[in-house]
């Protein structure tokens, strides 16, 4: 069992989900862009984990791990995660308009949707109208001359075409064409104002290799880019707003369902939902035993109950009446024992099982179609023979 | 619990690294507001029938270990066994060990 054999069976992982998730994407209106992105910044994510040698990692010039030739498809990327845009895509690699792209279509025609980071989209965009009025005289050299040899969609049509869809910016696809195209005139003047030492970093070792749409135009102003301006600083305003809520959703959701799935039991008890049956049962025999005193899931509504006041934040160990069982106590060592470990880092199995047999106190165990994690690094089985001691 | 209704798979998977990392690409997708959660819970599902089905398919090594087990709990149709020491064959004879291992199984699908 070698490690090697985890990186192609994830990569079949992955081709199979992306295969499946394909009618899915279509059923609810959402570009194939957006899927191959997905896949994209799936693998980059996995890869980052380093728990396995991923076919597509950059080490024989695997096709899979290289950026797109064209700025266009690669910016996104680089932006989104910005911390570490180039670790996967130059090593060994000068030339990157020679690299085979990972994104199945014709990078320069069809749009990429982009977003900004969360944060600071209200800064940013006024930061960037600011920048835009300055560019005029503003060259950067090297970077506006390759601007000018670039193919197809130059922003000398983008302004243009632009006029009708934002009369009717509340169609969706139609807005996912326009930033795609304000995606390839801002992107790299984020890339120029951006704090992060890092995202510079990414940034100037992009630029000089890959010519970017946004310098296409050098006389004047785009007639639509104000207007264009003004609609980008409500999206990232409303994005601002609202994408924190929704960030780190999924990942939640995962979390929770694997800790429930592994401890039904043992899940502290204030989260279960039983707990609450078990405070209303408890503060029951609190009212019945002190005639005077109103459960703390009831409100008071009526009266005074002075001598009750600290009755709403009972603690368990100030109610006499509750059981005092060990079982009734949240941070019991029992509990800490299999939940304490940090849940992604530890070493672990996740399995299904044939058999589990004991005799007295030996333990045998036949696993079945299992992820072991171990110190760092994954394998992957289809057969587990376990015994063990008690 | 363990599996999804509809389809039965287990989500078991979801805790491996190449689940986590979609999980989090996901989140990002959705965060930027380019897909819906719907759709990712829906791909989520797909990656759950996926994984069993590849893992299932494609893997055929085969591994054994002895240890000395902590904790032991069957729940819901799920073992969770915590072992010590732990000493891990692989297939080529490799050998790897652990102080503290974790696992989690659900039922086969053979066996229901």
């Amino acid at each position: 069992m070698t490690n090697h054999l985890v990186g192609d069976v994830y990569a079949r992982i992955i081709d199979e989900v992306v295969d499946q998730s394909q009618k899915d994407f279509d059923e609810t209106g959402v570009g194939q862009q957006t899927l191959s992105e997905l896949r994209q910044e799936w693998q980059v994510k996995l890869s980052q984990r380093g728990v396995a040698h991923m076919p597509w990692d950059p080490k024989p010039a695997p096709p899979a791990a290289q950026q797109a030739p064209n700025g266009v498809s690669s910016l996104p990327l680089a932006t989104n995660h910005g911390l570490q845009p180039s670790s996967y895509a130059y090593d060994g690699h000068g030339n990157m308009t020679n690299g085979g792209t990972r994104i199945k279509s014709e990078p320069g025609t069809e749009p990429q949707y982009f977003q900004p980071p969360p944060q600071g989209g209200v800064a940013r965009a006024t930061q960037l109208a600011q920048e835009y009025s300055q560019r005029g005289g503003l060259a950067l050299p090297g970077q506006r001359l390759q601007g000018l040899h670039l193919p197809g969609q130059s922003a000398h049509q983008a302004p243009q075409q632009q006029y009708s869809p934002q009369q009717h910016q509340q169609m969706m696809q139609q807005q996912r064409q326009q930033a795609a195209l304000q995606q390839q005139q801002a992107q790299p003047r984020i890339k120029v104002e951006t704090d992060s030492p890092q995202l510079n970093q990414g940034a100037f070792q992009q630029q000089p290799r890959q010519p970017n749409p946004a310098y296409a135009q050098t006389d004047g102003a785009d007639e639509g880019l104000e207007e264009w301006q003004a609609m980008l600083a409500q999206r990232r305003a409303a994005h601002a707003a609202q994408g924190q809520q929704a960030d780190r959703m999924m990942r939640d959701h995962v979390m929770q369902s694997s800790s429930d799935l592994q401890s039904g039991l043992m899940v502290p008890l204030d989260e279960q939902p039983n707990r609450l049956l078990n405070k209303k049962r408890r503060t029951g025999a609190a009212a019945r035993s002190s005639s005077t005193a109103a459960g703390p899931s009831v409100p008071q509504l009526d009266g005074d109950v002075d001598d009750e006041d600290e009755k709403p934040t009972i603690k368990d160990e100030d109610d006499e009446n509750a059981i005092n069982s060990d079982l009734d106590d949240p941070d019991e060592d029992a509990a800490g024992a299999i939940n304490d470990d940090d849940e992604e880092f530890g070493d672990n199995i996740l399995c299904t099982y044939d058999k589990v047999q004991r005799v007295k106190n030996k333990w045998k165990c036949t696993l079945k179609d299992g992820v072991m994690s171990l110190n760092g690094r994954e394998w992957v089985f289809h057969k587990g023979m376990g015994e063990f001691e008690w | 619990m363990a599996a999804n209704a509809q389809q039965g798979h287990y989500e078991l998977y979801r805790g491996t690294s190449i689940g986590l990392a979609l999980a989090d690409t996901l989140d990002d997708l959705i965060s930027s507001r380019r897909i819906e959660p719907q759709l990712a819970m829906r791909i989520m599902q797909n990656f759950d029938e996926m994984i069993a089905k590849v893992l299932g398919e494609k893997v055929k090594a085969r591994l054994t270990f002895k240890g000395h087990l902590d904790t032991y709990r069957f729940c819901d149709e799920v073992w969770t066994f915590i072992i010590k020491d732990v000493k891990f064959k692989m297939d080529n004879a490799q050998q790897s060990d652990g102080a503290r291992v974790k696992i989690v199984a659900c039922q086969s699908k053979d066996k229901v």
